[in-house]
Order: C-alpha cells, then sequence, then structure tokens
C-alpha cells in the first residue's frame, strides 16, 4: 500500500499539495524496515557461517556437544542485537549445521545413534527457547525505551508550558505597570500634584528595568544555547570583579547586610571579565531575592585546591537535598520560591562560568542557606626564562 | 546678536529608529543643543557633508552598513567628535569602534543625564585646554609641571609608570581608554589579551588615588573595554 497523493484532479487540475512531506516519509519508513528486516537475516546467517568455520577448525580438539555450546553462545548473543525472526532462524539453521558438521554421521543430516538424536532434539529446542528468550527481553527493553521517551516528550510538553506561564506573567506584569503609570501620569500633570508624578515615574522606572533585565536574560540564554557565546579571556582582576559587581547589584541587596573578603595576593585569571560580572551578579541577585530582608549575603574570594574560588554564602531557606542537583536546570524553580522570576537566573550562571572553562557548583550551609562557588583554574606557572 | 553668538552646538543623530531619534532630539533640543537627523549610515555621511556637525551620536545597528565603516567614512575627512550607541555584550564592536576613530560610548539602554555628560566631555576634548592646566577632579588634582599628584591636598608618591598611566588618563579626562590604547601608550604592548600588568597598575593606582579603592570613583572600569578617568565638576 502507498501513501501516495493525487498529483492531479479528475478535471485536470495539478495540486500542489502532492509535495507534502508526509507520504514520501511514510513510504521510506517501510522500506527502511524490510532493508533492516533483511539486513538482521543476514547478519543471523554470517553469524552462524563464522562460528560453524571456527568451530570446524577447532573440530580435532573438541567433542561436538562443546560444539553445540559455542552455536548457543552465539545464538544468545545474536539475540541481544537482532529481532526474534532473525534469532529464531539462527537457531534452526545451527541446529542443522551442528547435525551436519559435528554429529555422526559427519557430513549427513542423518542421525545414526538414539543419544544422538536426543542431543540433536535437546540442542533444538534450547537454541529456540534461548533465542526466544533473549529476543523477548530485548523488546521489553526497547518499549521501555519507547516509554521513557514518550515521558521525556511530555515532561518537556509540561516545561514549555510552565515557560509560557512564567513568561507571560512576567513580561505582563511591567507593561501593565507602564501603560497604567503613563495613563495616569498625563492626568497628574494636568492635576499638577508632583509628588504623585514622580511616584508614577518610579513605578515606570522600575518596570522597564525589570522588563529590560527579563528580556536580556531570555536573549543570553538564546546565545548560550545556540552557542553564539564567545568567551573572550583576558588577565582580569578578581577583586576588581568582585567589587564592580557587588557595587552594581547594591540597590537590589539593600535591606541584606552585605560582607565582601577577598584573600590578599589574589594571582590573576584568565577569564571573560563581562560573563564573570554577569554569573556573579545573578548569584547575588538571586542571594537578595531567595532570603527574607536582614540576613546576611557573603561573597569571598579565595584559592582553594588549586583554584580560585568566588563564593556567595546566604542564610535564607536553602533548598531542600533533592532538588539540589536541579537547582542550575533551565526554567527551574523551588517549590517555595517567592513570585516573579522565570528560573533562567541560575542557568545563565553555570552557562557563563562553563563558558570561561570553570564550573559552578551548590551545596546548603551547616547553619542554612546556600553555598554557591564558582571555581576557575588557575594559571599554569610561567616557565622562568 | 550677532550670527556666531546665536549659534548653537549641533548633534547629529544617525539612527534608523524614529522613536529614538525623536526621543534623543526632545532630551538635547531641551539642553540646548541643535539636532539633525539621519535615519541610515549613507544619510548620515551626507548630512554631515552637507553641515557638519560639532558632535555625532551614532547607532552601531544600522540597516543599510554597519557602524564601523560609517566611523571609518567619516574618519577619512573629518575629525568631529563620535559618540557611539551600542548594546550591552557587543564590546568587541566597541573596542573596534574606539580602535578605529569613535571617542567614546554610551550603552544602550542609558539615562539621558549619562549621555549629556558624554557629550559635554566630547565638547571640551574637541576644544583643549592648555595641557600645563592643572587637573582637577574631586578629590584628586594631578599638576602636569610641577609632577604634582594630590589627594585631598595631601601629596601623593606615584612611580614612573604609575605617574604616566595617571597623565594618559587626565589627558583623556572624562573619556573611556581601551585596554589596547592603555597597552600600547603606556608599555608598548600591541596584544590586547595580556591585560595583567595593565590591571595590576590600575589596581596600585587606585590604592593611591581613590577614598575608597574597593569602590573607586574617580578610575572607573568600563567591562570588558577599558577605564575611565571620570571628571567630577
Amino acid at each position: 500500500m502507498t501513501f501516495r497523493a493525487p498529483t492531479s484532479y479528475p478535471d485536470g487540475v495539478t495540486d500542489d499539495v502532492s509535495a507534502a512531506p508526509l507520504p514520501p516519509t511514510a513510504r521510506h519508513r517501510r522500506g527502511l524496515v524490510n532493508a533492516e528486516s533483511i539486513v538482521q537475516y543476514l547478519t543471523a546467517l554470517g553469524v552462524v557461517a563464522l562460528v560453524t568455520f571456527a568451530a570446524l577448525l577447532s573440530k580435532p580438539l573438541i567433542p561436538p556437544e562443546a560444539a553445540a555450546l559455542v552455536f548457543l553462545l552465539s545464538v544468545v548473543l545474536l539475540g541481544l542485537f537482532v529481532r526474534r525472526g532473525p534469532t529464531l532462524f539462527a537457531a534452526a539453521i545451527s541446529a542443522l549445521l551442528w547435525d551436519f558438521f559435528f554429529l555422526p554421521p559427519i557430513y549427513a543430516f542423518r542421525i545414526r545413534r538414539f543419544e544422538d538424536a536426543m542431543l540433536f532434539g535437546i540442542y533444538f529446542v534450547i537454541a529456540l527457547v534461548l533465542g526466544h528468550l533473549t529476543a523477548r527481553l530485548r523488546a521489553q527493553q526497547d518499549a521501555e525505551r519507547q516509554q521513557h521517551r514518550l515521558e521525556m516528550l511530555t515532561a518537556s510538553e509540561r516545561l514549555s508550558k510552565t515557560l509560557m506561564d512564567s513568561m507571560s506573567h512576567e513580561m505582563r506584569t511591567p507593561i501593565a505597570v507602564i501603560q497604567s503609570a503613563t495613563s495616569q501620569l498625563a492626568r497628574l500633570v494636568d492635576q499638577g500634584s508632583p509628588e504623585s508624578t514622580k511616584a508614577m515615574i518610579a513605578e515606570i522606572e522600575e518596570a522597564t528595568g525589570r522588563l529590560n533585565r527579563l528580556v536580556s536574560n531570555v536573549l543570553d540564554m538564546t546565545r548560550l544555547t545556540s552557542g553564539a557565546v564567545r568567551p573572550r579571556l583576558n588577565e582580569c582582576d578578581v577583586a576588581e570583579v568582585v567589587h564592580l559587581t557587588v557595587a552594581e547589584n547594591e540597590g537590589e541587596m539593600a535591606g541584606h547586610p552585605v560582607t565582601v573578603e577577598i584573600s590578599p595576593g589574589l594571582p590573576i585569571i584568565q577569564m571573560d571579565f563581562v560573563l564573570m560580572q554577569q554569573a556573579l551578579g545573578n548569584l547575588l541577585s538571586n542571594a537578595s531575592r531567595h532570603t527574607p530582608p536582614g540576613t546576611p549575603i557573603q561573597i569571598a574570594a579565595c584559592v582553594e585546591h588549586g583554584e580560585m574560588v568566588l563564593r556567595v554564602v546566604d542564610h535564607g531557606p536553602g533548598v531542600s537535598a533533592e532538588l539540589l542537583p536541579r537547582i542550575f536546570d533551565k526554567f527551574f524553580r523551588a517549590p517555595n520560591a517567592p513570585t516573579g522570576g522565570t528560573g533562567l537566573g541560575l542557568s545563565l550562571v553555570k552557562g557563563f562560568v562553563e563558558a570561561q572553562g570553570g564550573r559552578v557548583t551548590a551545596e546548603n550551609g551547616a547553619g542554612g542557606g546556600m553555598i554557591f562557588s564558582i571555581r576557575m583554574p588557575l594559571p599554569k606557572p610561567q616557565p622562568t626564562l | 546678536m550677532s550670527e556666531i553668538a546665536t549659534k548653537k552646538t549641533t548633534i547629529l543623530v544617525i539612527d534608523d529608529e524614529v522613536q529614538i531619534r525623536r526621543l534623543l532630539r526632545t532630551c538635547l533640543e531641551i539642553s540646548g543643543y541643535a539636532v539633525a537627523e539621519a535615519d541610515s549610515g549613507q544619510a548620515g555621511i551626507e548630512e554631515a557633508v552637507r553641515c557638519p556637525p560639532d558632535v555625532v551620536l551614532l547607532d552601531m545597528g544600522l540597516p543599510d552598513m554597519n557602524g564601523l565603516s560609517v566611523i571609518k567614512r567619516l574618519r577619512e575627512w573629518s575629525q568631529t567628535p563620535i559618540l557611539i550607541v551600542s548594546v550591552r555584550r557587543d564590546e568587541e564592536n566597541k573596542i573596534a569602534a574606539l580602535d578605529n576613530g569613535a571617542n567614546d560610548y554610551v550603552t544602550k539602554p542609558f539615562g539621558t543625564g549619562e549621555l549629556l555628560a558624554r557629550i559635554r566631555v566630547l565638547m571640551r576634548a574637541a576644544h583643549p585646554r592648555p595641557t600645563m592646566e592643572v587637573f582637577h577632579s574631586g578629590p584628586l588634582s594631578v599638576d602636569p609641571v610641577g609632577r604634582n599628584v594630590k589627594v585631598n591636598g595631601r601629596a601623593v608618591r606615584l612611580t614612573a609608570t604609575e605617574y604616566s598611566l595617571l597623565l594618559l588618563f587626565v589627558q583623556h579626562a572624562g573619556k573611556v581608554l581601551t585596554h589596547g590604547q592603555l597597552l600600547r601608550e603606556i608599555w608598548g604592548v600591541t596584544e590586547a589579551d595580556k591585560t595583567g600588568p595593565l590591571r595590576v597598575y590600575i589596581g596600585y593606582l587606585r590604592e593611591k588615588i581613590e577614598p575608597d579603592p574597593a569602590k573607586p570613583e574617580l578610575l572607573i572600569t568600563e567591562p570588558g573595554v577599558g577605564y575611565r578617568l571620570v571628571v567630577n565638576e
């Protein structure tokens, strides 16, 4: 049966849809299945032929029963790689070949003695059963794999729905704020109330900042996933990165006592200044948004175990141990996370750090709260001339 | 009133987005500038020929030709200060623009205060003061003739390299200097990624001239591009 669509209608009108991609794909799939079967049967035949040849070479050394075991082994192994049909086919022909080459009278299908007939019968049954069992095992594995694939697909559909929900919320909120604030502004100017006017302008500024952050995050994520982030590795001063990033995020971290501790004499590190600034900035913003006001945020830079470590420690609720491995996943948000946010920040941190040849880890602190560590390789010692 | 006395400083805005041009026009005119507009690189170059502006404000993402070629074409015959408007995460482009004759940049989205400050710096640089004059910015004063550097009136001792670095910043006060420009001028190094010594010396300078070296207010970092000596009037 073919799925080809009619290329023209009785009235002679040519149908453009005849080139639709679906029918050729279906035909192709069928053809592929047939070709695959043939290949499998040929493989089975080849393996049996090879084993027969090897067994014939070693015939003077081994008794016919041992040859039978070699044949059985080949059938079982074959069953792991090909479907049931070819496996059973291999079981049958290997039984016949064994009879022909190894059971007296040799080079004949006849069997003279009763015990040989028994051996042949038993071999035939064992080969068939083993072939059947391994094939079934494989089919079961295939089914499980299929099931797994299906589950993954549903999970990713769910993910994209969550993404759409959180994204549309994140985008609509600031836009709504800007819209209503500007419409009120016009009224306020007429009324001449400078205090309220200033308040509206402040709202617009905050909403714009939020929208700008969101768009930057989404664009950065797109760049990371498409491989368009090319780090420009430069010799950088870690203290400079830390101080600048802390200063830039001061507004967001207001309400948290912030301490910065930089070990003296840190080496100059090869990194991308801007990417590292963004990675650290995202960690700081994460810490300030997910911890209660008044809890301290500590930032430290030091050398540990041959690595430069940039650490951000907070004293918030932390993340439960079973969710910890997913914390850097795209769009992942902890169940107790406050409203707002897309779950992109930490995955960007991971992307930015790894693009520079470093890594980032997350763990729960001994006294509660999170510890995020960015780890960068130290410069290789320069050969002294 | 004579024609010369009333002539305002003219700023040519080259940007393809009409809303951005409108906004810039409003904000610049309120601040006392005259504004000319062009919506493409080609139109911008023609306008600059027809009526030479005092400052060019150039968007790097134009539809007809890239900002870099506009800079190169303008620089063939004009030394008019060029202020480029670029987006964040586009440091390579900014550096290329600065190396090809652009004078400074602002990063989108920017506040109008920042834009006006940059324009003022460029206007000043276009009419340079005598280099003998003592430079003042916040607590810092640099006297090029007496080779004196003071912070809050107290003399500061600088090494030869630190002093030449600081003097370079003073000569380009308010303007960004790229890593490449600094490395070339002070160390004669042409590899732009060998920024190690520069980072170290910036650190030393900050220790000596900044009230709080951890939060620099005079010698500020332009991430991924270079450094700028702030002019505090």
